[in-house]
């Protein structure tokens, strides 16, 4: 047997692109429904531990897909803001409200604005400096700071709001005062402050010279013996630092003050019924849990996985016809050398032998293949599926 | 369908990383802290404080002030983030604090106990800026000194406290005195002109019905004589750093009596400034 062994590797040394072709095509055949099966698992662990420390999300009547994802992965989405009022009326009944302000960015980083209850709740902490609370304080998640080439002390500034928009308020400078330990959510792609410094960053709280100072009439618009109205032109300050931070002040009724989402934490799972249903009935507010929504998605996800298995399976069956016919076809091209060796007085299924051993060893390497493969594919998935 | 697709995508994107280290919760601080954002008020609250409940004051030279001028130091903020609670007047005067990250579970704003009753010192609407149109509402800060709303405060403190496990099991003996203080208070003297250098006094003087003249510290006698004459009352009363002799002297040979109560320095000097308005209005009738 050993004697089989070692003709049939020979046989297939003999043909490398051959053989090595042949393995390739059951490596992939092998690994594409493994790579699949795995990321979906990952994918379905991640969303539904996302959601599960998210039990309720509040905000604006909007797509339920929306309004979920923009509260837990940060995107992007056309969404109105809900007023700050609805923190301090969700926040009845001994709940944890936690408010956030996803509007702006920095270097394309979602600049999430919000206090220090999300922290706690998501059992965030600082693995350099400290968490944000002064006006202009900047925490940057692991993964942001690794990309952004950041760290404590550094300044970052916050991307234009609207290039074509020359009203919109200017980008303002961040200085990060912590790096977040690594948490393997999203939120170690995002940059952290507090909610004043959201605000500030989309124009809504402003610092400047004191008003009485202006004397142009390019900055004064009006003035009176209380007040000095000032024009658009008086130029903000952009930097926020001790001389100046106590300056700054909003321009909005403070219960007004745009918030993007809300997340509604319970005691109870009854806690948590009531202030759903309680903040669900509020005229254009939608509270939703987000368990169900992730739920809803992740049927999508199983459909797709069922396609996925479908043309693994199409695929493997092809693969192996396509073997079988190769290995039947280089049998009858191998017809001289299974003459011979029965000539030499090999036993009658040795010949039957040999070829089982080579597709043996090639069905081997390619499932060895495909296994290595497949763990590549899991493993470059994120990097993957950011870039594209 | 497609839109599910793309959303589905977009948010595999984010959700595809296993984590790497456990993280820990940020430390909890060890005693309780109540921060008060103003002396007045640390009167009342420090007097509802559970014995191992630490109060601490971190407030603005004038916490009247709803100037830009002030914020607190890292240090204060640090106290300020840790604190179990913290309590502010609130109508206005606490913009500083606005500016910081305070978790607003834990910052009560004693104004929100009266807050469709505070007294408005002025409006104005005006537009500048990026944002556009908007207003400016400035209340008279403190609304405690009237005694009716001092009374609704006072309880709404109280729960909020209690609530929070805060509150001294003698509540009730803490705040009795403040109630009687603010009971004496519920006369009515509408022949009486409250001059003061501070806007807080807009809530004593509406309590008994008197007008109200707000002027800058260090003003000229003169200035208050004009006042009286628009309001042509039969006292005034001067509270805070005036000049009592010069207006005495500006009035002299008219018939209007002029009391001075001086505000001490004290976290509850203004409680005896109250008592001493009370006693000056009580001896009127």
């Amino acid at each position: 047997m050993r004697g089989v062994l070692w003709l049939a590797w020979r046989a297939l040394c003999a043909r490398p692109l051959v053989s090595a072709i042949l393995a390739l095509c059951v490596g992939v055949s092998v690994a594409l429904p493994l790579t699949s099966s795995s990321l979906l698992e990952k994918f379905d662990a991640a969303l539904r531990a996302r959601a599960e420390s998210t039990p309720i999300v509040v905000g604006p009547d909007v797509s339920r897909f929306d309004l979920v994802f923009a509260t837990l992965y940060f995107r992007e989405a056309e969404m109105e803001p809900v007023p700050k009022s609805l923190a301090d009326d969700a926040s009845r009944d001994g709940l944890l409200v936690i408010p956030l302000r996803t509007h702006s960015t920095v270097r394309s980083k979602p600049l999430v604005g919000t206090d220090d209850g999300y922290y706690e709740h998501r059992l965030i902490s600082a693995a350099q400096g400290e968490l944000p609370f002064f006006l202009g304080d900047a925490s940057v998640g692991a993964s942001a700071a690794r990309a952004m080439r950041v760290g404590v002390g550094d300044t970052i500034v916050t991307d234009p709001p609207d290039g074509l928009n020359l009203a919109a308020s200017s980008p303002i400078e961040l200085r990060i005062v912590g790096v977040l330990a690594p948490t393997g959510t999203p939120d170690d792609d995002a940059v952290f402050t507090t909610l004043p410094t959201a605000w500030l960053a989309e124009g809504v709280l402003h610092g400047h010279d004191d008003a009485r100072s202006f004397e142009g009439e390019e900055d004064v618009i009006g003035r009176t013996d209380e007040y000095t109205a000032l024009s658009g032109a008086v130029r903000t300050f952009r930097r926020i630092d001790e001389d100046n931070r106590a300056s700054f002040h909003f321009h909005a009724n403070p219960d007004e003050l745009p918030l993007t989402a809300l997340i509604v934490v319970g005691d109870t799972p009854k806690d948590e019924t009531i202030a759903l249903a309680r903040l669900d009935a509020l005229r254009g507010i939608r509270a939703l849990r987000s368990g169900e929504v992730v739920d809803e998605l992740l049927l999508t996800v199983l459909r797709i996985k069922s396609a996925f298995d479908t043309i693994a399976l199409l695929f493997i069956v092809t693969t192996g016809a396509l073997l079988v016919l190769i290995f039947w076809l280089t049998a009858r091209l191998r017809a001289a050398e299974t003459r011979t060796i029965r000539d030499i007085g090999a036993a009658r299924w040795t010949p039957f032998l040999l070829f089982a051993s080579e597709g043996g060893m090639i069905l081997f390497a390619g499932g060895v293949l495909g296994v290595g493969l497949a763990l590549l594919g899991v493993a470059l998935a994120e990097r993957l599926l950011i870039w594209l | 369908m497609a839109v599910r697709l793309l959303l589905l995508v977009t948010v595999l994107l984010g959700a595809c990383s296993e984590a790497q280290t456990p993280p820990t919760a940020p430390r909890a601080p060890t005693q309780r802290t109540v921060v008060v954002t103003d002396p007045q008020l640390a009167c009342l609250v420090g007097r509802m404080l559970a014995s191992d409940v630490r109060m601490e004051i971190i407030a603005p030279p004038d916490p009247e002030s709803h100037d830009h001028t002030w914020a607190p130091t890292r240090e204060q903020a640090r106290m300020i983030r840790d604190a179990t609670m913290v309590v502010t007047g609130g109508a206005g005067a606490d913009g500083w604090l606005d500016l910081l990250g305070v978790r607003s579970d834990r910052l009560e704003r004693v104004s929100d106990a009266v807050k469709d009753d505070l007294i408005v010192v002025s409006s104005d609407s005006h537009s500048h800026g990026a944002s556009g149109s908007h207003s400016h509402v400035v209340y008279a800060p403190r609304p405690w000194l009237d005694p009716r709303r001092g009374v609704r405060i006072l309880g709404w403190l109280s729960d909020t406290l209690t609530h929070e496990g805060l509150s001294a099991d003698n509540d009730e003996r803490a705040m009795g005195p403040l109630r009687d203080i603010f009971v004496s208070l519920r006369l009515e003297s509408t022949d009486t002109l409250v001059v003061s250098t501070s806007a807080s006094w807009h809530y004593p003087a509406e309590a008994v019905g008197a007008s109200v003249a707000i002027v800058e510290q260090g003003t000229d006698p003169v200035w208050v004589r004009v006042e009286v004459n628009a309001a042509q009352p039969k006292r005034v009363v001067l509270v805070g750093d005036l000049d009592a002799q010069g207006v005495r002297a500006a009035l002299e040979g008219s018939s209007v009596e002029v009391i001075a109560i001086e505000m001490g320095e004290d976290e509850c000097s203004w409680l005896d400034a109250l008592e001493a308005f009370a006693k000056a209005i009580r001896a009127s009738e």
